[in-house]
């Protein structure tokens, strides 16, 4: 049975710190909820400290990762699974979810969300990493479609088969990422709804949606950093149609605009998702 | 492609000052989707330095902070997942090897400081030694958001600095959360620094900063002692003593 919340439902923000003070003061009624990263919080002091203290009285929080890279192939690091379960612990997260990807090779961080193979020995290898890290984890623990740029030698399957063996193998939950099917389907040329049909949707606990950058040749990379485009609206009431209501994500990590302007994508959004699901959050 | 393959050979692609040919064929597909992923990592760690070190890219120029960047990322690439974390680590290296040739004679001073102000800002100030009230036969328990500096550079305080000795105790506000900076005499600074060794009581790290100065306790040295540690309370820089037993 999907793991659901009650305080999670329709529109959510990521949580960074030149959103905050808006976010704390003069959030819209379509913002029900946030997302911190938690390596942006655990074992720090300061400002970060009581930015989250402060969304968290006024608002359910849910994690998101960045650096679990459940695809690495280093061994999963103890002492951050130990901080980060005591993390979302402590901000009562209903779950965890991280990327698809690897980002660390002998101890050392690229600092990106880079792709792995799409074969069965890479699905298998990653899968046993997500199981050794759900065991370290109190929650549910979700993984989040990556968007890509190469693929890494031959494909043994496709990006949706990949996913899916994963998940089966882990029994992990998924965190699809809208924007990325989108990117990703322009970028490599397939059908997005072809690709969410292709997901095994019954496993979907959130989603993202972000904006990405138009670049030459109309190649798209996703920035977070530009509003979310039209298409992507439509395909994430697309998604929403066969998910059923979970909730969504707005991630917006760079080039922050005017807080109107964010008030009006998750108003917008919320608005998609009533309409998709037939729900009021 | 193996897992641990693909794995080696982005990693290295991204981090060589250099793009290999090799790496780029065994990765397979359009050399320029690869290269793309070497520019958005390189780009991004130029892009966190210049927010984290605004000093010291001021005095660089950005330029010459990327090429200090392709050097870090090729010798001494960061093991940190923390984003707040690579700052120190490019810091401690670039302090470690000559700067660029051109760069201003205050851009050591200038990742000094930036440095500090990163540590002070980041420091994870949760009790985790217990505080007892404040004694002078105890060691004294000093914020973890501190850090002492000695500067030949005002990068502290001016766009253009100027040159002179600067002894400086930079700490995170209480209140403000904000990393300011208190300049402090060479007694003070001796005895800051002092009192930041553990099993050391205050009284035993005063007597030891006046034995090394050639001095002994008189009443000038009690007002100076007093106004110092008034002061150090009451900003919370120090917060205590260590209690009996800790």
């Amino acid at each position: 049975m999907r793991p659901t919340d009650p305080r999670f439902t329709g529109i959510g923000l990521g949580l960074r710190a030149p959103l905050a003070e808006a976010i704390v003061h003069r959030a819209p009624p379509s913002l029900r909820w946030l997302e911190v990263s938690p390596e942006n919080h655990v074992n720090r002091g300061g400002s970060f400290v009581r930015m989250l203290h402060e969304a968290r009285a006024k608002f359910p929080l849910v994690t998101h990762g960045l650096t679990m890279c459940p695809g690495s192939t280093d061994p999963l690091d103890r002492a951050y699974l130990t901080d980060l379960a005591a993390f979302v612990r402590a901000v009562e997260a209903p779950w965890h979810s991280d990327h698809l990807c690897f980002g660390h090779r002998d101890g050392v961080f690229l600092h990106d969300l880079l792709p792995i193979p799409f074969t069965r020995d890479a699905a298998a290898h990653t899968a046993a990493r997500v199981r050794e890290a759900m065991a370290a984890l109190p929650v549910p623990f979700a993984l989040e479609n990556l968007s890509w740029y190469a693929h890494p030698g031959e494909a043994e399957l496709d990006e949706a088969a990949f996913i899916r063996a994963v998940l089966d193998a882990s029994g992990a939950w998924l965190m699809l990422d809208v924007n990325n099917v989108y990117v990703n389907a322009r970028n490599h040329g397939f059908d997005a709804r072809e690709f969410i049909d292709a997901l095994p949707l019954d496993r979907v606990v959130q989603m993202h949606v972000a904006g990405h950058l138009v670049a030459e040749h109309g190649f798209r990379i996703d920035t977070h950093g530009e509003p979310v485009c039209d298409d992507v609206y439509d395909l994430l009431h697309y998604a929403l149609r066969r998910t059923g209501p979970v909730p969504v994500l707005l991630e917006r990590d760079h080039n922050p605009p005017p807080w109107e302007a964010l008030v009006d994508e998750l108003d917008r959004l919320d608005a998609i998702w009533r309409d998709a699901t037939g729900v009021t959050p | 492609m193996k897992l641990d393959a693909a794995q080696s050979t982005l990693a290295r692609l991204c981090l060589d000052r250099t793009p290999r040919d090799e790496d780029l064929t065994a990765l397979g597909g359009d050399p320029l989707r690869w290269l793309l992923y070497r520019h958005l990592v390189r780009g991004r760690f130029v892009d966190t330095f210049s927010d984290a070190l605004p000093v010291a890219t001021r005095a660089l120029g950005r330029e010459a902070l990327g090429t200090m960047v392709e050097r870090w990322l090729a010798e001494r690439p960061p093991t940190t997942r923390y984003v707040r974390e690579l700052s120190l680590q490019f810091a401690d290296f670039a302090l470690d090897h000559a700067l660029p040739e051109g760069a201003p004679p205050w851009t050591a001073d200038a990742l000094r400081w930036d440095a500090a102000v990163m540590r002070c800002h980041i420091a994870d100030d949760a009790e985790r030694v217990p505080v007892g009230p404040f004694a002078m036969d105890r060691p004294v328990v000093l914020t973890p958001a501190r850090a002492l500096l000695r500067l030949r550079w005002s990068v502290h305080r001016d766009e253009v600095p100027t040159e002179g000795e600067h002894a400086l105790l930079v700490f995170r506000a209480e209140d403000s959360l904000r990393v300011e900076a208190l300049t402090l005499d060479a007694f003070s600074f001796a005895l800051v620094t002092a009192m930041g060794a553990p099993h050391t009581s205050l009284t035993g790290a005063v007597y030891d900063v006046l034995a090394r100065h050639g001095e002994h306790a008189n009443a000038d040295v009690a007002a100076v002692l007093a106004s110092l540690l008034g002061d150090l309370l009451e900003r919370g820089i120090v917060r205590g003593s260590a209690p009996d037993g800790a």
